[in-house]
């Protein structure tokens, strides 16, 4: 789809069409996407009224083309899906952290989504330098690890680099305290992961599941393995991997994994996800608009520890 | 601060507040052979020890505050220029006020061996192998050798911890943190993003 609307730039820029930026022939470039609809983009996802619809992205912060093309595919869908905000997974911005990069890494590839009044909400992933929390644009208001609500699902961003027992009690009161109907985590090193290079951090999980199945987690998310792979539910848990939304490693991805309901390591992606009453849609997104992967999950039913007040 | 908490007390949740074991206990347990041919004298040592590296924390903090003050955090700001000029900043002023600091100042050497102690008891104990798989799949620093009241090198990956590894680590105040690099373990001045002491040489998880 991006060498599509890079022809189409090419043939259709006069007529006003599409607006294109120019730039030095080294810079990445933004292909901007034109106006849109439902027909002309593989819509996975139903629209519902009142639904809770985000993008998820990790690992994305090069500054290189092919973040550039992600970011122009999220804004062609979000002309259609009208995502409120993007979680994501860390490693926001790679290599150095002086302004130029900030503008290079996420502020230009993600101008128009940002321009269109969509949020980010970030996590800290290890190649992101603990200013990044200061960053307005990227809702952290100064904490390491943080939780925000959206309707009926409740986020909690974690810092999977430092996970130390201050930050293990607060995972467990939020969760305690929280009621909402989702409960939605998202940290940068994954606790399931058939990438090769990295694969799962097995320390975290054994400190992080025994939570997350006591206090009804529903959903996971993390970056860090440069691959896109969604698993089959682990202690009653839906897992996902996003970490090639600017990096890639190029199939790495293992195979005959019994744990992988899906993958995908031959190119970038990003993902869309709507939440409506008890379903959760998900659609999968490559960097040339190839659906790669989609579905519809249920909503688990709450473990008992839930109704258990707190100590 | 709470003091030195084993791996296993961590573990036990809602009990980690009232099972408080203390670093003589820690020591006491692991090194029972020992103290039987050296008598009490090793335990109250340690202690002694583990009272001297929250005083010495204790003493940077209040210095950090000194530094710091009149010195406005640009929360939630939109301008990155602002986050870089801060951090340099805060780290010109904590180096102005410690200008002679140098390796050992706050890891002294009898601190240095507890942490030595503490970390192979934890890459040696039953978290072991998951605290050496965690290490290695977070992408260990290598080959970079850093010097007290230097900056962390910009674009230079933070290694990640291991949770297992730091629950037997003392508790360090929000401000900073402890971090591998190669085979040093680092305290770090999180938003000055400046290198505070180090241990060198240490039997990191990689190491084993």
């Amino acid at each position: 789809m991006i060498r599509k609307f890079v022809l189409a730039t090419l043939i259709t820029v006069g007529a006003g069409t599409l607006a294109f930026r120019l730039t030095p022939s080294s810079a990445p470039t933004l292909a901007q996407a034109p106006a849109v609809s439902s027909s002309q983009l593989e819509l996975k996802l139903p629209l519902e009224q009142k639904s809770v619809r985000f993008a998820v992205i990790g690992d994305n912060g090069t500054g290189d083309q092919p973040q550039y093309d992600v970011a122009a595919e999220m804004e062609a869908y979000e002309k259609v899906v009208h995502y409120d905000f993007v979680i994501m997974m860390g490693d926001n911005i790679y290599g150095g952290h002086k302004p130029k990069d900030f503008e290079r890494k996420f502020e230009t590839p993600y101008k128009p989504l940002l321009d269109a009044g969509v949020k980010f909400y970030a996590c800290l992933g290890n190649h992101d330098n603990s200013d990044e929390t200061l960053y307005k644009p990227f809702n952290m208001n100064g904490q390491r690890y943080y939780t925000f609500k959206k309707g009926d699902v409740q986020f909690f961003a974690l810092d999977s680099n430092y996970m130390d027992p201050t930050q293990l009690d607060w995972v467990q009161q939020q969760l305690r305290g929280s009621n909402a109907k989702w409960k939605i985590a998202y940290f940068h090193h994954p606790l399931y992961s058939d990438g090769r290079f990295h694969g799962p951090d097995v320390d975290l999980r054994n400190q992080l599941m025994p939570i997350f199945e006591k206090y009804g987690v529903n959903v996971v998310m993390s970056g860090h393995d440069h691959v896109y792979e969604r698993f089959k539910p682990e202690g009653g848990i839906y897992f996902f991997l996003v970490g090639n939304s600017g990096e890639l490693r190029y199939h790495n991805l293992r195979q005959g994994s019994d744990i992988m309901a899906a993958g995908f390591d031959t190119d970038r992606t990003f993902m869309l996800v709507e939440i409506a009453g008890d379903k959760l849609y998900f659609q999968t997104i490559s960097r040339t608009g190839q659906t790669v992967d989609s579905g519809v999950l249920q909503r688990q039913p709450k473990p008992p520890a839930e109704n258990t007040p707190p100590a | 601060m709470d003091r030195f908490l084993t791996t296993e007390t961590r573990r036990h949740g809602g009990k980690r507040n009232v099972v408080v074991t203390s670093i003589a206990a820690v020591v006491l347990a692991s090194t029972f052979a020992a103290a039987q041919t050296q008598s009490p004298p090793r335990v109250n040592q340690n202690a002694a020890i583990s009272a001297d590296f929250e005083k010495r924390i204790a003493d940077y903090m209040k210095l950090r505050q000194s530094a710091q003050a009149g010195l406005t955090t640009p929360k939630n700001t939109q301008s990155p220029t602002q986050l870089t000029e801060y951090q340099h900043q805060l780290a010109d002023r904590i180096r102005s006020a410690r200008p002679q600091a140098q390796q050992g100042e706050i890891f002294t050497p009898p601190i240095a061996d507890l942490f030595r102690h503490l970390v192979s008891q934890a890459i040696n104990g039953p978290q072991g192998t998951r605290i050496r798989k965690s290490y290695q799949r977070a992408e260990p620093i290598r080959g970079v050798h850093l010097a007290v009241n230097q900056a962390y090198p910009d674009g230079l990956a933070l290694q990640s911890m291991p949770p297992s590894l730091l629950m037997n680590l003392p508790k360090l105040p929000k401000e900073l943190e402890y971090r591998f690099v190669d085979h040093e373990l680092i305290l770090r001045d999180i938003a000055a993003d400046l290198i505070v002491d180090f241990i060198p040489d240490l039997t990191t998880p990689s190491t084993k």
